[in-house]
């Protein structure tokens, strides 16, 4: 697997562009998820994720197989995330009919609810913030590691985190019911 | 003690799978004694529990990514990579590269002989030799007290304007070799070992102005050098900006348009800029990443060019 991707890598630094896109079918799903997550609008991420891919397509060249290829797009990701301008859509989604994944009418509203909420929350985190939690939570980096990617200290990545995840807490105010409605937390 | 603020800390830690295995067990066991603490962690971890399943729940289908890599493979095709280079590019940079290296060490042995040369003859120091044999002076007082009585200087007879005059004329040396490039010594070379030797040249030039500092005593560093090679090196940079169209060599040539408008402003700096003029041209470098773009053109003609 290792050895095909390398290969393929070595293809497209070559110039094969299909080459590219075979490589970025394997990480396309991972990397969407990502952007999902912190643009919280399906649209937005297809734009982020690709705009990740069409990055490291321009600086393939300078990917020199001392780290993994996952690695380095990480980093390019972090990058772009970052340097992201636009703000993101304030409506949320209303794509119940979309929904492409076979469930029942319960689960697809119960998903519906969650998705929203969870997106508000999330909302709530300043962009680095969220970044970081990804990072961590989806990606499994450690402090030191987020860290160095994102430029601060690690101090800074546990207060972040902290505080990234006590507001998550207090925003979903998750029960183990599901969650809470603003007027069950008023009550 | 269990201190309920540093539980809580400890909680997100916890949770984001930070701590070793024998620090979890402890924690988990105070997190089970408190009850404040025990609901903390409850609602934390079913907070990210839940960021899981929704983030699951959204992934699109498979009928989704077909589309997505059509569109992803449509953007590509409008997107080249930068400094691509052809199998018989690579070749001319090879050559390029000794042609380069080669020149390279002629204009470090030429900078070295002039140094030899004009050493002994620097009319800083011719200038300061009558001071010491003029002591009535009474501007040269300063560097008199420091000379010793069997005649020879000390450190301290260095002065301020001189060692002033002294950092700039050691830039200038450092910088002559290039100079010498941009005047057109290397003019009848491949378009390639010309580009080669301008982007080094820009380089070096731009790394000098933001590593200039002022000398002690002086609010701003002296830029003259700076400013006079920034004005040659425009010219020589449009001529290889037309140049590099004209072969097909477009990121080449993106390149020395990225760099341009650096030179540009060094080259329009006033006789003494201000520490804000200069400070803002390094901020733009600095935020630009030309430097590194730069060095990245040099470093894909490979790790043997070393000039």
């Amino acid at each position: 697997m290792a050895d095909r991707e390398n290969e393929l890598i070595k293809l497209a630094q070559s110039g094969d562009r299909d080459a590219f896109c075979e490589v970025a079918s394997l990480y396309a799903r991972k990397l969407y998820i990502l952007a999902l997550y912190f643009t919280r609008n399906r649209h937005d991420a297809e734009d982020l994720s690709q705009e990740v891919w069409l990055r490291a397509y321009r600086a393939l060249g300078s990917f020199k197989h001392e780290s993994s290829f996952y690695t380095w797009l990480r980093q390019i990701t972090i990058n772009t995330f970052l340097n992201e301008r636009r703000q993101s859509r304030l409506a949320m989604e209303s794509e119940l009919d979309e929904v492409e994944v076979e469930q029942r009418v319960e689960q697809a509203i119960h998903n519906q609810l969650l998705t929203e909420k969870v997106y508000e929350a999330l909302g709530e985190l300043t962009p680095r913030q969220r970044l970081m939690l990804l990072l961590k939570h989806r990606e499994g980096l450690t402090y030191e590691e987020i860290a160095k990617s994102m430029g601060c200290s690690a101090g800074t990545v546990k207060k972040s985190l902290f505080r990234a995840v006590m507001k998550l807490r207090e925003h979903l105010q998750v029960s183990e019911a599901g969650l809470s409605s603003p007027a069950d937390k008023s009550r | 003690m269990h201190d309920c603020a540093v539980t809580k800390e400890r909680i997100a830690e916890l949770l984001l799978d930070e701590i070793g295995e024998a620090e979890k067990l402890a924690l988990i066991c105070e997190i089970a004694r408190c009850a404040r603490c025990a609901c903390v962690h409850s609602s934390a971890a079913a907070a990210l529990a839940a960021i899981d399943e929704a983030g699951m729940s959204r992934i699109p289908g498979e009928s989704y990514w077909p589309r997505y890599e059509a569109s992803l493979r449509a953007k590509l095709e409008q997107a080249p990579q930068r400094f691509r280079w052809s199998s018989r590019s690579v070749a001319g940079i090879k050559i390029a590269r000794q042609l380069a290296a080669s020149i390279a060490a002629a204009c470090i042995l030429f900078s070295f002989g002039l140094w030899l040369a004009f050493r002994d003859s620097d009319p800083e120091q011719e200038a300061s030799k009558p001071q010491a044999a003029a002591p009535s002076n009474p501007e040269s007082k300063a560097p008199l007290l420091a000379i010793e009585r069997d005649g020879r200087k000390t450190d301290k007879a260095i002065t301020h304007n001189q060692s002033r005059s002294r950092v700039a004329s050691s830039r200038s040396r450092a910088l002559s070799k290039n100079a010498e490039q941009v005047e057109g010594g290397v003019e009848a070379a491949p378009l390639e070992v010309r580009i080669a030797e301008h982007v080094e040249s820009i380089e070096m030039l731009l790394r000098s102005f933001r590593n200039a500092r002022p000398v002690a005593g002086e609010s701003a560093p002296d830029l003259s050098f700076e400013r006079t090679l920034a004005r040659r090196m425009i010219g020589q940079n449009n001529r290889l900006r037309f140049e590099a169209i004209l072969s097909g060599e477009l990121p080449v040539e993106d390149l020395l348009g990225s760099a341009e408008p650096f030179l540009l402003e060094i080259a329009n700096l006033p006789d003494n800029p201000s520490e804000d003029q200069t400070r803002s041209i390094k901020r733009l470098l600095k935020e630009n990443g030309i430097i590194s773009e730069l060095r990245l053109y040099s470093v894909a003609l490979g790790p043997s060019y070393k000039p």
